[in-house]
């Protein structure tokens, strides 16, 4: 079994990788890429976290694994409740499980919705967990006290902090960003640390770590990656906020290269992206707009306690949870989905569009959204809307908003209620956009070759197929044949095995597996909602 | 919209080994008390409290542990490990008159799953 590396760097887009390559910031990554392959890898139809990396580590599409958002909300009678997304909400099998039942180990490391943790032959630590239940959410139980004697573990250094999401996305001060960039420097420091740990004292068949710093820095930062958005003329504070950017890089190609240093023969290392990354310079207030055209209607606060009234209409940021269901037909419930649900009223008592109006309620939407300018140029503000059954078609999608929205610069919608309906951002900020990056290096891969465009769905496979494991039947997705040499392949020929374990809802957390998704802070608001957090 | 969610059965975890999992007969309160001061105590003996007191049937989640809402979520599904139950309605516990409640006392978090255990659980448990 060939020893497989997964670096996962989320957000990483060589718009800004290549410009560090080409400044001399990467030394150790352009030499990846000029001994290895790369290529762009195109991300989930909605180029998201909690479905990428959930679809990269399942290899099945959102409509079949059913994780579309960070979290999930439904109607229950007269409210509305919600929760986070965890490793129960997943509904196809991970290679993190998969692996064990086929014979081989991993070490798993900060990927979302790893929590309860799932058993696997290897170690798991996973991400999106706030620093508070970490202990208790690694695995094996043993491992936390394991890691606790790596000199300066801290876990409230690397783990998910929602209060600290939370203030990044107000930012606005050039030395709170350098601030931002520093903690992450860190961060990244202790995850350095945890896989260097695991790789020399538990090593995997499979090792990978989730680094999710990149996608932190370009939401907040991207005017100091981005050299089409440099300042003419910046201050010190900017100055040292780009040095600082610089510096995370640095830290990330520095990793880069220890690992191909100390990759044993025959490993393979992998390093993909879940989706790319660009510039926004707008923001559509999503719930504004269908409250405009009479989809959506907030509720009043007159019945609030005079404290939480005054709170939410100091704020003018009503969410969901403040609409008045009787008088709403259409809502999004996340920002970070860009998706619009429609209501309808399947039983006696509900409210909302009747069954049989569904199909003539939903074009007209479309028809309205397509409608909408951008202010000052005049372009369609949507580039596309996607709808649920086309592009999530699958067993599991039934949390899957009935519209999702691809706005003409990839941005995220607010669900907010504010003004104006369209906001010009003073600066540009970091948005996802669809092409992430793929690239491979070691035995049996190509050397310094661009491949064409490839798909995160195939991720898994071709991890599986690295460590010579067959294919499970049901994976939808394929080998990247276009990454190994042809004596590889003629060597080692792609099988295809049994299938994964598909009924996830049986196979639960734990493990009879012997047998066996501007986003951070939708986060914050969604807890915000929850009313415990001010 | 107004879907009912599968009782999924899930197998026991490492964190709470199972003993009287909430199923064929109701556990008493003062068994649900003690599950739930177990996992509270669990949970929370890393996180640097204020809080002086025993963890006990009055002790209040936010008031006096300083829940916030991502610990309320770990919570329940601690809890819903625990009695492997994913189908416990737990917006009635969290929600009155359509808003989040203030503050819960794991008394009333014991009274909400021993009446919930005098409810049967999904036909396709």
């Amino acid at each position: 079994m060939n020893p497989t590396i997964l670096l996962g760097v989320d957000g990483a887009t060589f718009s800004v990788l290549d410009h560090m390559m080409e400044g001399g910031h990467m030394p150790r990554l352009r030499q990846l890429c000029e001994t290895g392959v790369r290529g762009e890898l195109l991300s989930t139809p909605h180029p998201l976290t909690p479905p990428a990396w959930t679809t990269l580590a399942t290899g099945r599409t959102p409509g079949n694994h059913g994780v579309f958002d960070f979290i999930w909300a439904e109607e229950r009678g007269s409210t509305v409740y919600f929760t986070l997304n965890n490793y129960r909400d997943i509904k196809a099998e991970t290679i993190w499980t998969l692996i064990g039942r086929r014979g081989g180990s991993v070490t798993s490391l900060n990927f979302p919705f790893m929590s309860p943790p799932p058993e696997v032959v290897g170690s798991l630590v996973p991400g999106l967990t706030s620093w508070k239940h970490l202990r208790r959410s690694v695995y094996p139980a043993s491992l936390f006290d394991e890691l606790k004697t790596l000199p300066g573990f801290n876990t409230k250094e690397f783990a998910w902090d929602f209060d600290r999401e939370a203030r990044a996305t107000k930012l606005i001060d050039d030395d709170e960003h350098a601030e931002w960039v520093e903690f992450h420097i860190t961060r990244e420091k202790h995850w350095f640390n945890i896989f260097r740990y695991l790789w020399k004292k538990h090593p995997a068949d499979l090792t990978a770590v989730l680094l999710d710093g990149v996608d932190k820095l370009q939401h907040v930062c991207w005017r100091y990656l981005d050299p089409n958005c440099f300042h003419e003329s910046p201050t010190e504070a900017q100055r040292r906020a780009r040095e600082l950017c610089l510096e995370f890089f640095g830290g990330l190609d520095a990793f880069i290269g220890e690992v191909m240093d100390t990759a044993p023969p025959g490993a393979r290392i992998f390093l993909a992206s879940d989706h790319g990354f660009g510039p926004t310079e707008h923001v559509f207030r999503l719930n504004t707009w269908l409250a405009e055209n009479g989809y959506l209607t907030w509720a009043t606060t007159d019945d609030l306690p005079e404290d939480e009234r005054a709170k939410v209409d100091k704020m003018a940021n009503r969410h969901f949870v403040h609409l008045d269901w009787t008088r709403t037909t259409a809502y999004a419930q996340s920002s970070a989905t860009n998706g619009i649900h429609i209501r309808v009223a399947r039983e006696p008592g509900q409210t909302g569009i009747k069954p049989e109006e569904y199909d003539a309620f939903r074009e007209k939407l479309i028809s309205e959204l397509r409608a909408i300018k951008v202010p000052g140029t005049g372009q369609p503000l949507v580039r596309d809307i996607l709808k649920k059954e086309e592009v999530f078609p699958g067993e599991h999608n039934g949390r899957c908003p009935d519209l999702t929205l691809v706005l003409f610069d990839y941005g995220f919608c607010s669900v907010l209620d504010k003004q104006p309906t369209i906001w010009e951002r003073p600066e540009p900020s970091g948005t996802h956009q669809p092409e992430g990056v793929f690239l491979a290096w070691g035995e049996g891969i190509r050397r310094g070759e661009r491949l064409p465009l490839q798909q995160i769905l195939d991720m898994a496979p071709t991890l599986l197929y690295s460590l010579g494991m067959p294919i499970p039947s049901d994976m939808e997705g394929k080998v990247m044949t276009d990454a190994f040499t042809e004596e590889h392949l003629s060597k080692t020929p792609i099988e295809t095995g049994p299938p994964t374990h598909a009924d996830r809802d049986d196979a639960g957390t734990a493990a009879d597996v012997a047998e066996e998704e501007e986003d951070e802070d939708v986060i914050f608001e969604r807890l915000r909602a929850l009313g415990y957090v001010e | 919209m107004h879907r009912a969610r599968a009782f999924v059965p899930l197998p026991p975890t490492d964190a709470f080994p199972e003993e009287d999992p909430m199923t064929d007969s109701a556990p008493s309160k003062e068994t649900v008390l003690q599950d739930l001061v177990t996992i509270v105590t669990d949970m929370t003996s890393d996180w640097d409290l204020d809080f002086g007191g025993k963890i006990d049937h009055s002790t209040r989640l936010m008031g006096d542990l300083a829940f916030e809402s991502i610990d309320v979520v770990q919570f329940i599904v601690a809890i819903e490990e625990k009695y492997q139950r994913r189908d416990l309605p737990f917006e009635s516990l969290l929600m009155t008159g359509g808003r989040y409640v203030d503050d819960l006392t794991l008394d009333k978090v014991a009274d909400f799953l021993v009446a919930q255990t005098s409810n049967a659980p999904a036909a396709d448990a």
